[in-house]
């Protein structure tokens, strides 16, 4: 399992919503991303989480900064439209980028993305929310509600060559209560694409949920705990290693 | 002196990185490759992408000479990924298209390696792995994205080593001025900078 810190980005600045609503500024975003590659973690996802819903351009300039420093796997996303801002962001040193609205608005676009760039730089962002027992995807950081059904469109986004899906559980985004188990349990079954999930880690226990449910996700993407020093990235690595998660090995 | 290097810029993702990371060990990147003084510069070519692709690009812009002429000069080459596959003569994934030659070996689709024992198995190789230091006799986790991987006919040549399902494969070697590594360095956090920075 890979250690992601995920930074969500308004103004260089570093954000934190809770359930992907209302911006809370943290600190310079560089800063923060230079420190947690210090801390040794394994990848930096980096989100313009209403770019999109504004109509803002992807994060190129600051990106580009970053990267001049960091030298470890980033992605990004927010606001990537068109072949040309893919392009543009994987030359300037992101090894991911990260697609929702636009895939979701048009699908073909994976497959157009993927034959350009190759699975390994595509994965598909994914926000979820549990509506009338079913499990609906969201985009432009939760706010609007596609009714597109999570179990149509994970296959649907395998199917079109994307490398990795990235999935968002809206209800326990920002909350610190734990894993959305349910929701792991669900998708599980749907697809044979790494997993990296993100919302609602708070404490180390909370990992000991995937063990005991025999649930294997490739990454996990982190926010306010490690923004607010609730946990260090050393502490998650060693208690993953304790219980029996495969972590990078220092 | 500064340390030089030129690196070869044929559309892969990964040119600004693996110039970003040279850049931050002190390197004069340098802009011109007929410039280039042999025995001074250090030739890189960095690479995600196809290996048909890639060798389709210096084939027609002319790169390829210039690299074999490096090379016979007395000049020093590091290929990382890709590049490093492209120094073979052949490659499983562009059947019938010649690479740079300067290695011998194959390079071969992971898909062949008996897969049994792999956990969550996946098609590409795609995240940091332990790799053997061979000389060092010690080992550290590095970034690795790939499908295909190399193998050189003289095994003395191999200087890193990974593990897939049952079997040791090679990602790093060295043969006289010829460098190559599988994984990302230049993604490889400290470790990776450090082994860069060593050669």
């Amino acid at each position: 399992m890979r250690i992601i810190a995920r930074l969500d980005v308004k103004n260089g600045n570093l954000v934190k919503t809770i359930n992907l609503e209302g911006l809370r500024k943290i600190g310079l975003c560089k800063e923060y991303a230079l420190k947690y590659m210090n801390e040794n973690v394994d990848e930096i996802f980096l989100s313009d989480p209403v770019a999109s819903l504004y109509d803002r351009e992807p994060l190129f300039d600051l990106l580009d900064s970053i990267t001049d420093d960091l030298f470890i796997p980033i992605t990004i996303s927010g606001g990537i439209r068109n072949i040309n801002n893919i392009r543009r962001l994987l030359l300037i040193g992101a090894d991911k980028v990260a697609i929702n609205t636009a895939a979701i608005s048009n699908p073909e676009f994976i497959n157009e993305a993927v034959s350009l760039c190759g699975s390994q730089s595509v994965a598909i962002s994914i926000q979820v929310k549990k509506i009338d027992q079913k499990w609906k995807c969201f985009i432009n950081n939760g706010r609007d509600n596609t009714n597109v059904c999570l179990e149509d469109w994970l296959p649907e986004v395998e199917r079109r060559g994307a490398g990795e899906i990235i999935i968002t559980s809206i209800s326990k985004e920002g909350t610190f209560k734990g894993l959305d188990i349910e929701l792991l349990r669900f998708i599980s079954s749907l697809t044979n694409l790494p997993i990296t999930y993100s919302g609602g880690f708070g404490k180390l226990f909370d990992l000991n949920d995937l063990v005991k449910e025999n649930l294997f996700i490739s990454g996990l993407a982190i926010a306010g705990t490690l923004h607010y020093e609730k946990l260090t990235i050393k502490e998650i690595r060693n208690h993953s290693q304790r219980i029996g998660i495969d972590v990078r090995k220092l | 002196m500064r340390k030089k290097a030129y690196i070869v810029d044929y559309n892969s993702s990964n040119v600004k990185s693996v110039n970003k990371a040279f850049v931050k060990l002190g390197y004069q990147i340098e802009d011109d490759i007929y410039a280039i003084k042999d025995t001074e510069t250090l030739l890189i070519i960095p690479g995600v992408g196809h290996f048909g692709a890639a060798m389709k690009h210096l084939i027609t812009k002319d790169i390829l000479k210039r690299i074999k002429m490096h090379h016979s000069n007395g000049g020093r080459i590091l290929g990382i990924c890709l590049g490093m596959q492209l120094m073979f003569g052949s490659s499983d994934e562009a059947p019938g298209i010649s690479g740079i030659g300067l290695i011998k070996g194959k390079v071969n689709n992971l898909k062949h390696i008996n897969k049994k024992n792999i956990n969550n198995y996946t098609k590409m190789h795609l995240g940091w792995s332990n790799t053997e230091f061979l000389s060092q006799k010690y080992s550290h986790d590095m970034y690795y994205v790939h499908q295909y991987f190399c193998e050189p006919e003289d095994s003395s040549i191999v200087t890193h080593t990974f593990s897939w399902g049952d079997e040791t494969l090679c990602s790093g070697l060295q043969n006289n001025r010829i460098i190559g590594f599988q994984f990302h360095p230049e993604k490889s956090g400290k470790a990776g900078l450090d082994l860069l920075d060593s050669i």
